[in-house]
């Protein structure tokens, strides 16, 4: 009992403060087919996502494309002839997405909901939806031993020369463009001397590949999407990871304020993306996590990271 | 041992250094600095070094004073190598290497990026535009939903009270519009038991909603509202539903209901009928705010006159209303072309119900108990009809509405007692009508602030008469003579004006201010009469005074000034209305002409510093001047109920009450810890003290013009914590109260200590599945005693406890079936009298007939079929023990058909 509370205490006096980053205006987005072989019996069948990575002057944010379509402005509609107007809106509903209170579950399990990258001060922040909570980890941006290869390829219109590096129990074949110098690349994979617009595992089980290039609106930024987080220790969200992949309801229910009348319901995320409420959601979810049972999972980073 | 990790430390030095040596020995190098055309330095500039080929075969980054350093590799010469210093927004810029230069400096230009456009993506389910969430009705309904409430449970964020109050993240929703419009005036429960979720393309969340078009970015607000979209605006089609119930013993329930929803023209009329225990009071009740604008309305004087002295048992309604009720509810709402909308509402309620209760009440006194035994057997039977025009136009230029509203009804209860042995009957009959406008007019300014003008005027009667007949405390009441029948009589019209002119400053000031001048005009009077019936059959009337015919003026006049400031971690409002009033009153039979003339300020302060991103601390204080109302000043005695009588001898209550609260709010939520705490004290000076006398069969009651000081002080904590081990959440939450305050009981003032405790503990584990357990438990300890001054002491040190559980238990085999049952314990105990426990049982069960459009519903309530609920109620010297007639077990089978 007392190695609880100052167990308790002492995690209190980490978590402090929120997050007050500025971000920098986004220069370049580009769109990537991220694909990840996440059950060994069916290596057909792998997880698919759209994810985009905003890149500024130095720094990025890669989150789901998917995900930020679905919570933007669909306003652009009208503009797409003149362009720009939508991205003050679509600021302020990224905003506005911090306080919806739905229990999302998703068909891939937690993820990450913001990854930013600042190779200039070395630093990987993570940003993780958990129930009705954000949460910040803050790690060292990975450094990889990216050896260079003289092989070129043309992807997108760009050409890009043949890079291969050891990240997280995965060696990456990746594909860089010279000519867009950004350190910052998808994922966690970053360092070369151009963007990264393709990144394959040696196994083949994941990859990166780009199939867009598009210049951002002038007020969109590199910086969090959710700017009421907490900042927690890896080890204490990993825990509640568990916890909350096990019983998602029960963790959601646990957050809310004390003497909350309110019922925390589940919406399950299919593999498309696609929302689902009520029973429909909790029917879903359940044939989900019998699936997870019968998965030989294979993770995306196989041994933890340097 | 440590000569050898020495000695390994030195050959690790040495093998190091030798290695560094020979690697820098072979390593060529070229540097440099990088800066742009106007001399400034370059970070993070890719400085690559290329082959002929243009393959990258070594890179670095500039550093921030723009110079890099890059290592050549030594199996290479310099023939053939290019170096190239590029950035995005620059011009790429090459240099070839040269034999014997090592530095190669680079001067960027500036460069624009030219890239393709973005790209649109189809349309999502929920959508968030700004601060209103779209949620898409098709995607989140079930086969077996039939109304749009039935969607609205389903969707993530938003609740439903067992009221029918729609909530967002724990708010309570301000308006439910429909297809912006607000056809039910915040009496919404009926339209979402009604409305089908066929009509409804998605129900929209908007947080932050301002309705008011003309202080739509301007005037910022927290309220929540709902808007159900219509998939077709234009249907002309009708639709609706008709429900048929019966059930045992001899019930029946019964409803059709009828829509139309366009966008010229939205009806929602129903007609219901039931005696199976069904309360038709939620279908309209005001769960939202009336149209656009805030309440301003006065409070209605509370009824002078009462049928009984017991308050209604602690159990959902269901169980112990017997009635027989019949409901009409009409909501209509055209749309003009010139932007006018019009709107009635019009509610119908016919009931007959039946209350039957013993009661056992103790008073002590100094060395003495006077208790009361009363049994009341009563018919109610109200009436009411409530009826509301509204014409408004919310225009981007300016914003108009008036509501007009006209209410009347009828109450009539009959009921046969026994107090005290004695056996008689009784009858209160009262007559309410009520008239109000409501004016508001907002006009856009050309300097972007704001006026906004209010006009609000009510009239309001409630005539009530009372007659009992019987020879009730014949010594106070007819000089010690016995009578047949006595008649009280008695009324306040009450007419009331509230005028106000505000004006915000809006823009981006740091200090948000709001002004407002407002004048309120009262008026009423109070009029009554006690009258006997002799044993002759002659009336005459009460001869102890000259009844009431009193007026009542009261005029004030205030200034408010509000300023609100939000910086970094720390918010503060501050709101200082000051006010002059006038009351004055007369009545000249009792040669009363007195009055109260003053300026008074009534400041409000709010802090809250936010410790960090999950913890604040919040604390308030405020000072309240209040002065009394009417009913504290009437001479002539009121006869309130058969054993009460009030009268007053002081002048106007003055109540100085000042109160201050700190609250601390704490949360981890990575360990899903989270508790809050609070302290908060009040106190209260007021210039006259209500005195009681009591005898065998009556209480007296006066106001006298003593001095009265309460106080309260409570703290509460609540702490809840998901159990990782046990994967369920356990809250506990507990609250501790001290009140002390005075009372003049048979002539002796005396101080009365209030201390009450609760406890309340809930787990709830939703197992996934298909088993759904919750439990909720309080605990409450009373006590209460008298506070020894002097020698003066009455035997009073009473305790209660009690507790309450509730469990229940559901089982869903499948979306279509749900079997669910219910338990409540109750156990309640007083130091002297034994205990009381009740074990209630309710179950349900549902199935749905999809083919059919029909829910099949049977419920089988009280199942051990209680039939009498015993409660006791504990205050200052009082201790009382009620028992209610319960319902006993029902059941019912109900068929809703969907048109």
């Amino acid at each position: 009992m007392k190695i609880q509370t100052i167990l308790i205490l002492a995690i209190s006096l980490i978590a402090v403060k929120g997050f007050g980053q500025k971000g920098e205006p986004v220069i370049l987005n580009v769109i990537y087919q991220f694909k990840h072989v996440n059950d060994l019996n069916k290596p057909s069948k792998p997880y698919q996502e759209e994810m985009i990575l905003h890149l500024g002057k130095t720094e990025s944010r890669y989150n789901s494309w998917t995900e930020e379509l679905k919570f933007k402005n669909p306003t652009p509609i009208k503009s797409s002839g003149g362009g720009g107007g939508s991205s003050g809106s679509a600021n302020k509903s990224s905003g506005s997405f911090g306080f919806i209170p739905m229990v999302f579950v998703d068909s891939k399990g937690v993820q990450d909901f913001d990854l930013l990258q600042q190779p200039a001060a070395a630093k990987l922040i993570r940003i993780v939806k958990l129930g009705s909570y954000n949460y910040l980890v803050e790690s060292k941006l990975p450094t990889i031993n990216w050896k260079l290869y003289e092989e070129k390829k043309e992807i997108l219109g760009y050409s890009c020369q043949k890079a291969v590096g050891s990240y997280a129990g995965r060696t990456y074949i990746a594909w860089f463009a010279p000519s867009l110098p950004f350190k910052c690349g998808p994922w966690k994979l970053s360092g070369l001397p151009g963007l990264i617009l393709e990144a394959v595992d040696a196994k083949a089980e994941v990859s990166f590949l780009a199939k867009e290039l598009n210049k951002s609106d002038s007020e969109e930024s590199t910086a969090a999407r959710i700017t009421i987080i907490v900042r927690v220790s890896e080890k204490d969200l990993n825990r509640a990871t568990v916890a909350f992949e096990d019983d998602p309801i029960a963790v959601s229910q646990s957050q809310m304020p004390i003497g909350s009348t309110a019922t925390a319901q589940i919406t399950f995320i299919d593999e498309k993306g696609n929302f689902h409420g009520g029973g429909e959601g909790r029917k879903l979810f359940e044939a989900y996590r019998k699936d997870l049972k019968q998965q030989k999972r294979n993770p995306l980073e196989l041994t933890k990271s340097n | 041992m440590l000569k050898k990790k020495l000695f390994y430390s030195f050959f690790l030095a040495f093998s190091i250094s030798l290695f560094f040596i020979g690697y820098c020995n072979a390593q060529k190098k070229v540097y440099g600095v990088v800066k742009a055309t106007d001399g400034t330095v370059l970070p993070y500039v890719v400085i690559s070094l290329k082959n002929s080929g243009g393959y990258v075969l070594r890179y670095k980054q500039s550093e921030v004073d723009g110079s890099y350093v890059l290592f050549l590799p030594d199996t290479l010469g310099k023939a053939f190598l290019w170096i190239e210093a590029s950035r995005l927004g620059y011009k790429k810029s090459q240099q070839q290497l040269v034999e014997g230069k090592d530095v190669y400096n680079f001067t960027m230009e500036d460069q624009a990026i030219d890239l393709k456009e973005i790209k649109i993506r189809p349309k999502p389910q929920i959508i968030s535009i700004g601060d209103t969430l779209s949620y898409d009705v098709a995607s989140f309904s079930q086969p077996e939903d039939r109304s749009i409430g039935d969607v609205i449970r389903r969707l993530p964020g938003v609740s439903v009270a067992e009221s029918g109050q729609i909530s967002y993240n724990g708010k309570a929703i301000r308006n439910l519009f429909i297809q912006g419009d607000d056809l039910m005036d915040g009496r919404y429960g009926l339209a979402t038991k009604v409305i089908t979720k066929e009509m409804i393309k998605s129900v929209d969340v908007m947080q932050h909603h301002q309705p008011i078009k003309v202080l739509k970015d301007k005037v910022l607000t927290d309220n929540v509202a709902i808007n159900l979209v219509l998939k077709n605006e234009n249907s002309l089609k009708l639709g609706g539903q008709a429900t048929l119930g019966a059930g045992l013993p001899e019930q029946f329930d019964g409803a059709l209901n009828a829509i139309i929803f366009n966008k010229k023209f939205k009806m929602l009329n129903s007609l219901q009928a039931n005696n199976s225990g069904v309360d038709y009071l939620k279908d309209f009740a005001q769960l939202g705010t009336s149209g656009l604008v805030s309440n301003v309305s006065n409070a209605k004087p509370a009824a002078l006159l009462s049928a009984g002295t017991v308050g209604n048992p602690d159990l959902p309604k269901e169980n112990y209303y017997f009635n027989k009720t019949a409901l009409f509810n009409a909501n209509n709402l055209y749309n003009l072309k010139n932007g006018l909308q019009l709107k009635t509402n019009i509610q119908t309620f016919i009931d007959r119900n039946t209350l039957n209760y013993s009661n056992q009440v103790a008073n002590y006194f100094l060395g003495d108990t006077i208790r009361f035994s009363e049994l009341q057997s009563a018919v109610n039977k109200p009436r009411e009809i409530q009826t509301a025009l509204t014409a408004m136009v919310n225009k981007n230029s300016y914003f108009l509405n008036n509501r007009l509203s006209f209410n009347a009804s009828e109450a009539d209860n009959s009921s046969f007692i026994d107090f005290n042995g004695k056996a008689f009957n009784q009858n209160l009959n009262a007559h309410a009508y009520s008239f109000s406008n409501d004016f508001s007019f907002i006009p856009a300014i050309k300097n972007k602030n704001i006026i906004d003008v209010r006009w609000f005027l009510s009239y309001f009667n409630r005539p009530q008469n009372l007659n009992i007949f019987a020879s009730l405390s014949q010594d106070v009441l007819n000089n010690g003579l016995p009578y047949a029948a006595i008649g009280q009589y008695a009324t306040i019209p009450t007419f009331y004006s509230s005028a106000k002119l505000a004006y915000r400053i809006t823009g981006e000031h740091l200090i948000k201010q709001n002004y407002q001048i407002g004048l309120i005009n009262e008026r009423q009077t109070l009029n009554s009469e006690l009258n006997l019936t002799q044993l002759n059959g002659k009336t005459t009337d009460y001869t102890g005074d000259f009844g009431n015919n009193l007026s009542w003026k009261r005029d004030r006049i205030s200034f408010d000034a509000n300023y609100y400031i939000k910086k970094k971690r720390w918010q503060a409002s501050l709101s200082l209305p000051l006010t002059a009033q006038v009351i004055h009153y007369q009545q000249q039979a009792y040669q009363l002409d007195s009055g109260k003339n003053q300026v008074f300020i009534n400041p409000n302060v709010g802090i809250k510093l936010f410790v960090n991103s999950e913890d604040y601390i919040s604390a308030n204080f405020s000072f309240n001047n209040s002065v009394g109302t009417i009913s504290d000043v009437y001479r002539g005695a009121i006869l309130t109920n058969y054993r009460s009588i009030f009268t007053n001898t002081a002048g106007v209550q003055q109540k100085y009450s000042s109160g201050s609260g700190l609250f601390y709010n704490f949360q981890r939520s990575i360990i899903m810890l989270f508790i809050n705490a609070g302290l908060s004290y009040n106190k209260i000076k007021a210039n006259s003290i209500l005195s009681s006398e009591l005898t065998e069969d009556i209480q007296r009651t006066v106001l006298l013009p003593y001095k009265n000081d309460q106080s309260m002080l409570s703290a509460n904590a609540g702490l809840s914590k998901y159990l990782f081990a046990l994967k369920a959440t356990v809250s506990l939450k507990s609250s501790w109260n001290s009140a002390r305050y005075n009372q003049f009981i048979n002539s002796a003032q005396l101080s009365f200590l209030n201390n009450s405790f609760s406890l309340n503990a809930t787990i709830d584990s939703k197992l996934f599945g298909k088993i759904i357990f919750s439990y909720a438990g309080n605990g409450l300890w009373n006590s209460s005693k008298q506070i020894t001054k002097q020698a003066i002491n009455i035997n009073l040190n009473n305790k209660t406890k009690r507790f309450d559980q509730n469990v229940s238990l559901g089982f869903t085999p499948n979306n279509r079936l749900l079997f669910l049952v219910k338990g409540r314990h109750i156990h309640s105990q007083q130091s002297d009298i034994s205990t009381i426990n009740y074990l209630f049982l309710d179950t349900k069960i549902r199935y749905k007939l999809l083919k059919w459009r029909t829910d099949l519903e049977f419920d089988l309530t009280n199942v051990a079929n209680i039939k009498t609920y015993d409660l006791f109620r504990l205050s200052s010297n009082q201790f009382s023990v009620s028992s209610y007639q319960l319902r006993g077990r029902m059941g019912i089978l109900r068929a809703t058909f969907i048109l």
